[in-house]
Formats: C-alpha cells, sequence, structure tokens
C-alpha cells in the first residue's frame, strides 16, 4: 500500500475503534451503576451461594 | 520550558477525587464475607460492571505512557497493536476459546487449572514463574507513573528536585492503593474500576479532542508533519524503518497469549455471573482494549508534532538531528497534555490518568497475591485449600509485601532504554509457556504434565530479551555483524514461543501421564 492508502486505513480504524469506545462507554456508564447495586444486593442476601467465613 | 497549565486548583481537583475513591473502595469491604468474595467478588458482576473493570484493568497509566512514547517514536504504524489486542479480545468473545472452559471450571486463578488438568507440582511451578514475570513487569510501573506526574503537573524542569516530589506522591498512592486493595479485595476493585472507567473515558475524550482542535495540531498537520519526517515508514508497520515483520508476529503472539493466561485481565473471566457473561465481556470490552493503546499512541504521535513546531524543544528531545536522549521519549506525552489542556480540565484528566494508575495497580496486586496464596502457599502446605481466613490473611500479607518491592524497585531502579521491550520480555516469560499449556491442556487429550513443565521452563528463555545488547555484541564478535542483524529482543521472544510449543509437544509424547491421572472430563469435554 502506498502512503496515501495507509493514512486512509488509519483514519477508518481509528473512527471506527474509538467510535464503537466511545458508544460502549455511553452504554456501559448506567449499566454499569445497575450492576453495583446488583452485586451487593447479592453479596449480602443470607441464602447467597457463599458461606460465611471459615476458621 | 517545562511548565504547563497545571495550577493549585488542579491539585486539589486530583486529592479530592483520589480521596474519595480510596474512601469509597475501603467502605466496600462490607459486602465482603468469605474468601470467594474477596477474590473473585463472589463470581456476581453483571456485563457492564466487568467491562468497566476489564477495560479499567488495562487501561493503566503505565499503559499511556509506552504506547505513547512508541507512538512517539514510531507514529501511526503503532496502531497495528491496537488492532491486533481489537481483533484478538473480539476473536475470543465471539468463540470462547479457552476463556468458557475457564469459567465453567470456576477457578480462582489460572495455576489451579493446571493441577485440576495436570497435578499439583504444575499449578506450583505455574505460580511462581507467573509471580515473578508478574511482579518484575510491574516493577516498573511507579516509575512511568511518577514521570507522568512531573511533567503533566510542569515539576519536570530539569536540575528540580521533582524526582523526589514525585517519589513521594507515587509512595503515597501506593499506599493508598494497598489500604483499599487489602481492604477490599475484588469487590473493592470492582467498584473503583467503575468509578475510574467512568473518570478515564472522559479524560481520554477530552485529551484527544484537544489534540485535534488545538490551533497549532489538529489531523492534517499531524499527518503532514509524519509525513515529511518519516515518509511512509510512519504508516506501514512492516516497513523496513518501522517494527518490521518479525515485531509485528511477536505483538500477534504475545497479544493472543497475554488475553488467555495474564492473570489481571483474565482473572475478569473468572468473576463474571456466568460464560455467557464471560464471553460477552471479552467482545463488547474489545474496543476498550482498542482504546487503551490508540488513544495514547495518538498523544505520543501529536506530542512529536508539537516537538517538531517548538524549536526549544528540538534540542531535548533529539529532534535536531541528535541521537534522542533515553527516556526522554516518556516525557513528550505528559508535557503536552500539561500544556493544550486549559487549567482544571487538566486536573480532572491527571486524576483520571492517578486513577488509572491505580486502577492497575490494584488488580495487579490482587492478582499476584491471589496466585502466591493460592498456587504457591496452599499446595506447598499441603493443603487442599486454604480456609476463608487463611486465604484472606496470605494475600493480603503478599499484597503488602509487593507493595514494597514496588516501592524500592519502582521508586529507584533506572528506566531502561526501551520500557516496552522491558514488558513486553518480562510478559513473554510467563505467557508463552503457560498459554502453550493451557491451551494444548484445554484442547489435546495426549497433553501431559511433563510437557507442561517444560513448556513453562521453555518460557524462561525469554529472559534473555532483557539482554539484548550483549547477546547482540557476543553473535558479532563470534559470528560476524550479519548474524548479529537477526538477534533482537522480538526475534528472541519469537523462538522462544516455537521451542515452548516443541517441548511441550515433545515432553507429552515422551513422557504421557499415567492412564489413571483422567483429567477432569469437564476440560477436555
Amino acid at each position: 500500500m502506498n502512503e496515501q492508502a495507509w493514512i486512509q486505513f488509519w483514519k477508518a480504524v481509528l473512527i471506527v475503534g474509538l467510535g464503537s469506545y466511545f458508544l460502549l462507554a455511553l452504554a456501559i456508564i448506567p449499566f454499569g451503576a445497575r450492576d453495583i447495586l446488583h452485586l451487593f444486593r447479592k453479596l449480602d442476601r443470607p441464602d447467597a451461594d457463599n458461606d460465611e467465613l471459615q476458621e | 520550558m517545562f511548565e504547563t497549565n497545571f495550577t493549585n486548583w488542579d491539585w486539589v481537583i486530583v486529592v479530592v477525587y483520589l480521596l474519595g475513591t480510596a474512601l469509597i473502595g475501603m467502605y466496600v469491604n462490607r459486602h465482603v464475607h468469605n474468601a470467594g468474595d474477596y477474590l473473585v467478588g463472589g463470581r456476581q458482576a453483571g456485563t457492564a460492571l466487568s467491562i468497566a473493570s476489564f477495560i479499567g484493568t488495562g487501561l493503566g497509566l503505565v499503559t499511556l505512557m509506552y504506547a505513547s512514547m512508541d507512538g512517539f517514536n514510531k507514529g501511526f504504524a503503532y496502531l497495528f497493536v491496537p488492532l491486533v489486542a481489537l481483533v484478538v479480545t473480539m476473536g475470543l468473545g465471539a468463540s470462547g476459546f479457552v476463556i468458557s472452559r475457564l469459567r465453567e471450571l470456576k477457578l480462582t486463578t489460572i495455576p489451579e487449572f493446571f493441577e485440576i488438568r495436570f497435578n499439583r507440582r504444575v499449578r506450583v511451578l505455574a505460580g511462581i514463574i507467573c509471580v515473578l514475570a508478574g511482579v518484575l513487569n510491574m516493577g516498573l510501573f511507579p516509575k512511568m507513573g511518577a514521570t507522568f506526574i512531573a511533567y503533566a503537573t510542569g515539576m519536570g524542569e530539569p536540575g528540580q528536585s521533582a524526582e523526589t516530589i514525585v517519589n513521594v506522591i507515587t509512595t503515597l498512592l501506593i499506599v493508598m492503593v494497598l489500604a483499599y486493595t487489602v481492604l477490599g479485595g475484588m469487590v473493592a476493585v470492582l467498584v473503583t474500576d467503575y468509578i475510574q472507567f467512568v473518570i478515564l473515558s472522559l479524560g481520554l475524550g477530552l485529551g484527544l479532542w484537544m489534540c485535534f482542535t488545538s490551533p497549532e495540531l489538529g489531523w492534517e498537520k499531524i499527518v503532514s508533519t509524519w509525513s515529511e519526517e518519516k515518509g511512509v515508514a510512519a504508516f506501514n508497520p512492516v516497513h523496513s524503518d518501522s517494527f518490521g515483520w518479525t515485531y509485528v508476529i511477536w505483538m500477534i503472539c504475545l497479544t493472543f497469549a497475554a488475553a488467555l493466561c495474564w492473570a489481571p485481565e483474565v482473572t475478569r473471566a473468572l468473576t463474571t455471573q456466568d460464560e455467557q457473561t464471560t464471553r460477552r465481556t471479552f467482545f463488547l470490552g474489545a474496543p476498550g482494549f482498542f482504546a487503551r493503546f490508540a488513544i495514547p499512541a495518538l498523544w505520543g504521535i501529536t506530542a512529536f508534532v508539537f516537538v517538531r513546531h517548538h524549536p526549544e524543544l528540538n534540542h531535548y528531545f533529539g529532534l535536531d538531528g541528535t541521537e534522542n536522549p533515553a527516556g526522554h521519549s516518556s516525557q513528550a506525552m505528559p508535557l503536552l497534555i500539561g500544556k493544550i489542556v486549559p487549567t482544571g480540565l487538566l486536573g480532572l484528566l491527571v486524576a483520571g490518568l492517578m486513577a488509572a494508575f491505580m486502577s492497575t495497580h490494584d488488580s495487579y496486586l490482587l492478582a499476584w497475591a491471589s496466585i502466591v496464596s493460592q498456587d504457591i502457599i496452599a499446595p506447598l502446605k499441603g493443603a487442599d485449600k486454604l480456609s476463608d481466613k487463611e486465604s484472606i490473611r496470605y494475600t493480603r500479607v503478599t499484597v503488602v509485601g509487593i507493595g514494597a518491592f514496588l516501592l524500592i524497585w519502582g521508586i529507584w531502579y533506572e528506566l531502561p532504554e526501551s520500557v516496552w521491550t522491558y514488558m513486553g520480555v518480562t510478559g513473554t516469560v510467563y505467557v508463552s509457556g503457560s498459554a502453550t499449556a493451557l491451551i494444548g491442556g484445554m484442547y489435546w487429550k495426549r497433553a501431559s504434565s511433563t510437557g507442561a513443565v517444560w513448556a513453562m521452563c521453555g518460557g524462561l528463555f525469554a529472559i534473555a530479551g532483557l539482554f539484548v545488547d550483549r547477546l547482540t555484541a557476543f553473535v558479532r564478535n563470534t559470528a560476524g555483524p550479519d548474524a548479529a542483524k537477526a538477534v533482537s529482543a522480538e526475534s528472541i521472544a519469537l523462538v522462544v514461543y516455537g521451542l515452548c510449543i516443541l517441548l511441550f509437544v515433545a515432553g507429552s509424547l515422551l513422557f504421557p501421564d499415567a492412564t489413571d491421572q483422567n483429567p477432569d472430563e469437564r476440560i477436555l469435554s
């Protein structure tokens, strides 16, 4: 590939890659917060699949 | 020459943010009730939280530093590394190759797999090599963090006592990370990783926006400057004046092997709710692995253009025809960020990047410490499993021990000339042999414990890559300059990958395990 083709290639890769990342970030911010609340609830549930600290 | 827009207000933002994060990390300790909660967050993390933590772990300040260094030195050609990371991570998520079975087995650490598949001896060996390589790999993190802080905050004026000040700050950061990792374990890691993911995404986007909208920079100027300076080698990674084919192939092997068994990152495969969440985490998190390399590389690429158009900086960074002094390229990106991002926003960005520093440290500390307690101490004590209290106690003591090592080694050890070579080589020591034994153990019925031990020992030869200058000189003296040209860190690493596969196959065929040592059916099913 010549130089111009490489420049266009990297431009396209950056638009797709970084665009996907920032879209992902927008989705993760609310859903991640929800997951944290679920995690705390599950960890504190008495019937969770975890035993209390063993000696 | 090195003054930046960082003011006292920015320090206030940074301190408030970091203290707040550490307090939250310690507060979530109340949700930890047993070793499963402490080490793998009770395996209850949902997809979004797993992805945030997956990306937060990989997006360390040291990653930003070495990616920006390579961007500064090699230009757009370095973008092949994030492209490989994107394709490999997405491919693993789509196929479930290795990672699905790891989750199905409900492991706590990767070496645990080797005991289930082979025997306890293989598990202990894997644990020792993993921790040795991992802690050495981590040894340079504080120094890189210190360099960033010094030059982004304007404390990096040569001749000042900047390094001492920065070392004190780095020490405080490590102490804070130790405190909430020791107290909160994986739950703290998951929660603080999430917070840091949010701040980092804002910070990365902001830094990138500033690079492309600054009046003296912008896409067209960046591309044309590189084109004039380096020609097609600035864009083509396999060009002879760029990385070359051997380096590119090494990166593909390293990325693939590390994604399967580099403990801090693959641990995310073990903490999810189920196997489907593990696959989704890898697949959907892949753009994060692209961004973690691509954005800092773009900062480094932009820093080159910035330095090039500021004559007073040309000599310091070796762009006036003199040789680029070792370590100076690591200072270009933080200097650029400090100069183009305005006060206030700079504080937020530095806080986000310091968060990246802490995020990587907590995950790495917990990953290596878990391996020491679960895969070295427990088997050597002859116990099938440590009690929860023992597990947590040994893990905490190890976290503190590694923290002490980091303070001594990381802060006072001089940076080598090529940080990425050091990172790649120390990583290869472990992942070359372990990935071979992991894949072979999972998909090849005739794989034996002898083959696994041989493969892991074969990986130790990668240490030769740390002494590549001496090796090159030796080969030049004994076999001539043409032979010496073939000696490089990447060629040594590639040979090691081949050697590990060869040793694994030979050991397995020559010394098969006894027929009564049938592996767990879940592994080979």
